[in-house]
Parts: C-alpha cells; structure tokens; sequence
C-alpha cells in the first residue's frame, strides 16, 4: 500500500512527529511505499538543520534525513509554513533577503499542490496532529 | 490524476493557532486543482464559522474573511456538526457562511461517502 503523510506538530512540542517517523519506518519495513511526507504548520521545524540535539538524545532529522535516503521518500516542507517561521534553504533565504539557511538537504520546499496530489496517488492519508 | 472524494476535517478554534488557518488553505488548494473537497467543522472548529469576528484586536488575519472566499473558488460544500454548535450556544442559521448540518448520530455514514479524509 502506499501511504502519504501529514505532518503538523514539531519534533519536541508533541508526539505527532514522532509517530509520524515510526509509522514510516514501521510501513517501509513491512514493505509499504511512503512516496511523500508534507510537514506543514509547526512540522516545518523537523526540517532545521541547526537543531543540536544532547548527546544522551535522540536525533530526529538525523533519522528523517535516513528514512528519505534509504527509501526514496520525499520530504516536502510547506512553502506558506515553513517561510513564515524561517526555515529557509539558500534560494528562499535570498529572496526573502536573510542572512542564512537552515534547511536540511533532505528536504525540498513546495506548495500545497503536493500534499493534495499525493492524497491521489497514494491509497491512505495519515495525519499526524501537534 | 484520480479526484477521490476527500473531506478535510477542520477542529481548531480559528486564532488559538495558526492550523485553523493553514487547514481552510490545504482546502483552497485542492478547489485550486479541481478536486472534490468538502469541510467539516467540528468541535473547537465550529469557532471558525462564527459571525462578526473581529480578529485585528488579537493582531490576526480574519478566518471569516477567508472562509467569505470560498466562493470564488466554488468551494460550497461546508459543513458543521450539530452537536459542537449546540455546545457552544451557536445556531447554524447565524454563522459566517452558509453550511449544512450533520448530526453527531450521522457522523459514521457521512464518513464514508468520502475516500480520502484529512484532519487538523
């Protein structure tokens, strides 16, 4: 089955993330398709590469960027969101003329074209909330 | 590309965060593409639909506003939960924009006639 995923909550200010990452892991090794994560909302802030997590903690863009390497899955953060909050790759720092980016290079910026097309292609829909 | 019936199904009050906004906008969007979408207003959500909102005082963009342009759109097919609204001392007949009832007890069957389902 092929599964798309929504994600609004942050990586620390709720569960909603977290389920989101193991319900992926869990669908892909079963042998499921998890052709595209939208993060949207607070869920934006899974992609900032300057989250410096403790030693003794998990490292959860780490294990999203693995998740999107090994399994071909992309990792879409809304363009309305994530600007909004800044967390911008080097293109939208630019235009948006700030000093620096932040977004990880697993993740690529897009429209809500992309979730809604991926509510199509895929045969279920999960949100996960915040 | 298929155009499966899809609901999205708003429960946020409308300025507690910015979700209630970001929910009616993945709306826009999919009328935007032609798609089949329908809202529901449940729970904290039906807040949305109230009248005579005046958000400036809170420094927000007005969540009335944006529902008023659903019509450009064609985006007509809104609903709200009897239940929530009874609730809350709101009457379906006083809110922002026209929608239709469902009740609490219809809830199950009007969730089929969708296949796809998104909530926030």
């Amino acid at each position: 089955m092929k599964f798309a995923l929504l994600v609004l909550g942050s990586p620390l200010g709720s569960g909603g993330a977290d389920s989101a990452w193991r319900f992926a892991d869990a669908a892909l090794q079963a042998g499921h398709k998890v052709p595209r994560v939208f993060f949207m909302h607070e869920g934006v802030y899974n992609a900032n590469q300057l989250a410096a997590p403790a030693q003794d903690e998990t490292d959860r863009l780490q294990r999203w960027q693995q998740l999107s390497r090994e399994h071909d899955c992309e990792l879409i953060v809304c363009a309305a969101s994530t600007i909004r909050r800044g967390v911008l790759d080097a293109d939208e720092s630019k235009r948006q003329q700030k000093s620096a980016a932040n977004l990880s290079e697993a993740f690529e910026i897009g429209g809500l074209g992309l979730l809604i097309e991926a509510t199509s292609e895929c045969d279920r829909v999960l949100s996960f909330g915040c | 590309m298929n155009n499966p019936p899809t609901l999205l199904v708003c429960r946020q009050s409308p300025y507690g965060s910015h979700l209630a906004r970001s929910g009616l906008e993945i709306a826009l969007a999919a009328a935007v593409y032609d798609r089949d979408i329908s809202v529901l207003f449940m729970d904290e959500g039906v807040w949305q639909l109230k009248a005579d909102q005046a958000p400036q005082a809170i420094d927000h963009k007005s969540i009335e506003k944006l529902l008023a342009s659903f019509e450009l759109y064609d985006l007509d097919t809104l609903y709200v939960e009897n239940h929530s609204l009874e609730q809350r001392g709101l009457r379906a007949d006083a809110l922002a924009v026209p929608v239709s009832t469902v009740a609490t007890g219809e809830l199950p069957g009007f969730f089929e006639r969708f296949e796809c389902i998104i909530s926030c």
